[in-house]
């Protein structure tokens, strides 16, 4: 496994006026080279809960092992960390700020020490991987479109060399066409590189495509888990924890009984019990 | 209450193609239209000219019948349509939400008392009078858009105009939004214009307007814009599952009908096709 | 760090003072003000520090939390004393080398100390007391008269009040900003101040950015809420000078008869 958290517990200004507890006994083990979904709505505790697969936060109760290092070690190089566990904020594209795209591609390798031939290769490399055309390079990353600027931001964080990819709501704010750009990118990067890749959402029915696993999150804790198909099969109890389900699950659950997550598999499905009858 | 007449536009006149081309739309009093297109299809431009933030470059836009050129009725354009934005933190003025609330009247020099009536009316009506005294930037993000709500609500609108207001909301923020206003369409008898490129949010309307590269290219009922799924999907949109699902099936010579938007719907469709 | 700074913190409540007329009380803080700079003996110094301590109560503002106001300045506090102790000529009571202590020094530490921390304490029920918009309305409305001459009063209300609204919001993006960096290997923390200055580049770069991104949309969303400067404008709730307001007044006037009279006496 490369990510392991151990009844995690994460409370916010602790002792405070403001204390807040944001994660409550959480467990969870990530194995390497899986592809796995968090979903919650906002304030669920799972943005919280990634911040601490790479050191930026660590519990206030239980503990979180990274590839080996356990992140509250006074010892632990929390730097290490960070380049194996890239983290990609939502709207990625507000933190870019160098003058042009392969400065602020190679802003991270830079930081973790990578040498000048190294560097080189992990920007163009990474920029390859996201999609993004060598002949942007030098442009200002102000002037790319809105869809460029969030693949080249995704890119800043590849060129780590990360061995997980951690994604927070790489999707907010794009259009469908959009979405599914970067999903296929982060799908086809999956594939190709075998990278472990955590993608955390709303529990909008894109995710239902690509991820093996699935974790629920509300009220800082993991309130279910299994495969999507499992997941969204139980629509009722996703519902109260204010999240949808895929219309498809709904559908195929209440017309056949069956667990499904996308349009292909209810498609399927159907055909089959049409031709047997 | 709007109609825009050979609308086009663009910003800069060295600009070789127009953002809106000749476009040719009418909603009318009470309607609740969805304007649905993908980044950059020119529909936030479009909008914009709804309340006289731009100006046609040529042909015209006319507001509750003044011609949004016509510089001495501004004031009465921008009270008749109300806007609303994307992101929720930029539109909102003051600390305290009645105090933002009361923004819009105070500023078209309403009376005291009146401005107290308005604000209580337009918190009511998003049903947000609990959170009066609270500071916005602690609310959720769905509050606060119901917040910028009642901010344009407070001048007594005909219309609102709302430029993808769900954008940056989670599933409980949307459920919340668009509730409100559904309710501000059929109880309030407000126009509804929605600028948005969910298509969930676009089956709740009257009419569909789909945009695509600064023209108007559909413009119908939802049910009848969403049965074309291949056309949909080739303007970079997309369409209910549902809808998508039936599609397919069609296309494997199942016979179903291609107009189904809800899940509802889709049972019934699948019931009578397996009888 | 930064939350322990209590001074210009607004202390929410409903005492007699939270209800005055925010621009009375600006107005009634510098009658305050005049009366601490006024007393010259102990007696005056101990009538202004009895009223002081009577309006915190009043105020139901915890005298903890007021205290606690004093405190990032007590360094400053000690500084001016020990200056005025020592640097003071007069009567020597004690000497070594330059250095000497006067008894006419003592007494002028002790009147400056009783200065500062008075002045403090009185200014800070200001900001406790009042609502931070209701602070900007009452300067707004404080600096009427001048816009006439041409200061453009209402503008700078208005901006003072958009930027306390902006605060907490920046403040959010600022740290979300830092750690999105972070996650990129950016170090805040080490190295020696250009080091530093130059780390912060990356931090700074999309603030600015986000800043004028969101003062454009705001400024559009006025528009569209027919905003078109302070003509005309009305306000939700109208400040009303009131009788509370004119006891006050008269309060306070009396605090400054008391000291002027202390003085004569003392």
């Amino acid at each position: 496994m490369i990510i392991q958290a151990q009844n995690v517990s994460y409370i916010y200004s602790e002792g405070g006026p403001f204390e807040k507890g944001a994660l409550k006994d959480v467990s969870m083990t990530v194995e390497s080279g899986a592809f796995i979904g968090i979903i919650g709505h906002t304030g669920s505790g799972k943005s919280t809960l990634v911040q601490h697969f790479n050191g930026l936060l660590r519990p206030t109760g239980g503990k979180v092992i990274v590839c080996g290092a356990d992140t509250l070690d006074k010892k632990a190089d929390l730097k290490t960390v960070r380049a194996k566990v890239g983290l990609v904020f939502q709207y990625p594209e507000h933190q870019l700020f160098a003058e042009t795209v392969y400065k602020d591609i190679a802003f991270a390798p830079g930081n973790m020490g990578f040498s000048a031939d190294e560097t080189d290769a992990a920007v163009r490399e990474s920029a390859a991987l996201v999609g993004l055309s060598e002949t942007l390079f030098e442009k200002s990353p102000f002037e790319l479109s809105g869809g460029q600027k969030r693949r080249a931001a995704i890119a800043g964080v590849l060129a780590m060399r990360p061995q997980v990819l951690v994604l927070d709501e790489p999707t907010a704010g794009l259009d469908p066409r959009g979405r599914e750009d970067i999903l296929s990118q982060i799908k086809r990067l999956h594939a190709e590189t075998g990278m472990t890749v955590i993608l955390v959402s709303h529990g909008m029915e894109d995710i239902a495509n690509c991820v093996d696993y699935l974790y629920v999150m509300d009220h800082g804790t993991i309130a279910m888990q299994g495969t999507p198909a499992e997941v969204y099969s139980r629509y009722e109890r996703l519902e109260q924890m204010g999240l949808t389900a895929p219309q498809v699950t709904r559908l195929m659950k209440q017309r056949y009984g069956v667990d499904v997550c996308t349009v292909e598999q209810a498609k399927d499905y159907i055909l089959g019990v049409l031709r047997r009858a | 209450m709007i109609k825009t007449e050979n609308l086009t536009f663009k910003y800069h006149s060295e600009q070789t193609e127009d953002i809106l081309k000749d476009i040719n739309i009418g909603v009318a009093d009470g309607e609740f239209v969805a304007v649905l297109g993908h980044n950059g299809s020119g529909k936030s431009t479009l909008a914009k000219h709804f309340n006289a933030i731009l100006l046609p470059k040529g042909g015209s836009v006319a507001v509750g019948g003044i011609d949004t050129r016509d510089e001495h009725r501004l004031y009465d354009i921008r009270r008749m349509v109300g806007m609303v934005f994307q992101n929720p933190d930029n539109q909102i003025v003051a600390t305290i939400v009645e105090e933002d609330v009361a923004f819009a009247p105070e500023n078209l020099g309403v009376p005291s008392p009146e401005i107290r009536r308005l604000v209580d009316w337009a918190l009511e009506t998003v049903g947000m009078s609990d959170y009066k005294r609270h500071a916005p930037h602690l609310l959720s993000g769905g509050q606060k858009q119901r917040i910028a709500i009642a901010g344009v609500l407070a001048m007594k609108p005909k219309c609102i105009v709302l430029d993808e207001p769900t954008a940056m909301l989670d599933p409980i923020g949307r459920r919340e939004v668009v509730a409100t206003l559904k309710r501000l369409n059929k109880e309030e008898g407000i126009t509804i214009v929605l600028i948005t490129h969910n298509m969930d949010e676009a089956t709740v309307a009257d009419r569909v307007i789909v945009m695509n590269d600064g023209g108007v290219v559909m413009d119908a009922p939802p049910r009848q814009v969403f049965s074309d799924v291949e056309r949909i999907k080739s303007y970079g949109l997309d369409v209910p599952q549902v809808t998508e699902l039936m599609y397919a099936l069609r296309r494997e010579g199942i016979d179903v009908p291609a107009d189904v938007l809800t899940v509802e719907e889709a049972m019934e469709a699948l019931s009578e096709v397996s009888h | 760090m930064l939350k322990d700074i209590t001074l210009g913190q607004y202390f929410p409540g409903n005492s007699p003072l939270h209800r005055l007329d925010a621009m009375v009380k600006i107005v009634l803080t510098f009658v305050f003000l005049s009366a601490v700079f006024t007393a010259k003996t102990a007696l005056a110094y101990a009538a202004v520090a009895a009223f002081t301590v009577v309006i915190i109560m009043i105020s139901g503002v915890p005298f903890k939390f007021v205290v606690k106001g004093l405190k990032p300045l007590v360094a400053f506090i000690a500084f001016t004393a020990v200056l005025n102790l020592l640097m003071t000529s007069g009567t020597v009571i004690w000497q070594w080398g330059f250095l000497r202590l006067t008894y006419e020094g003592a007494a002028y530490a002790v009147q400056m100390l009783a200065r500062i921390v008075l002045l403090v304490l009185g200014t800070s029920l200001l900001t406790y007391t009042t609502s931070p918009i209701a602070l900007t309305d009452g300067i707004e409305r404080l600096l009427k008269p001048f816009g006439k001459m041409g200061l453009p009063t209402h503008e700078l209300a208005m901006m003072m009040s958009i930027a306390l609204r902006f605060v907490p919001t920046l403040l959010e993006e600022t740290d979300k900003i830092m750690k999105a960096q972070m996650a990129r290997g950016a170090d805040f923390q080490s190295g020696n101040l250009l080091k530093r200055a130059k780390a912060l580049i990356p931090l700074l770069v999309p603030l600015f950015i986000s800043a004028i991104r969101r003062a454009e949309e705001l400024a559009t969303a006025m528009d569209c809420r027919c905003y078109r400067g302070g003509n005309h404008r009305t306000r939700l709730s109208e400040a009303k000078v009131t009788a509370a307001d004119y006891a006050a007044g008269c309060v306070f006037a009396g605090l400054m008869t008391l000291v002027i009279f202390a003085n004569k006496v003392g």
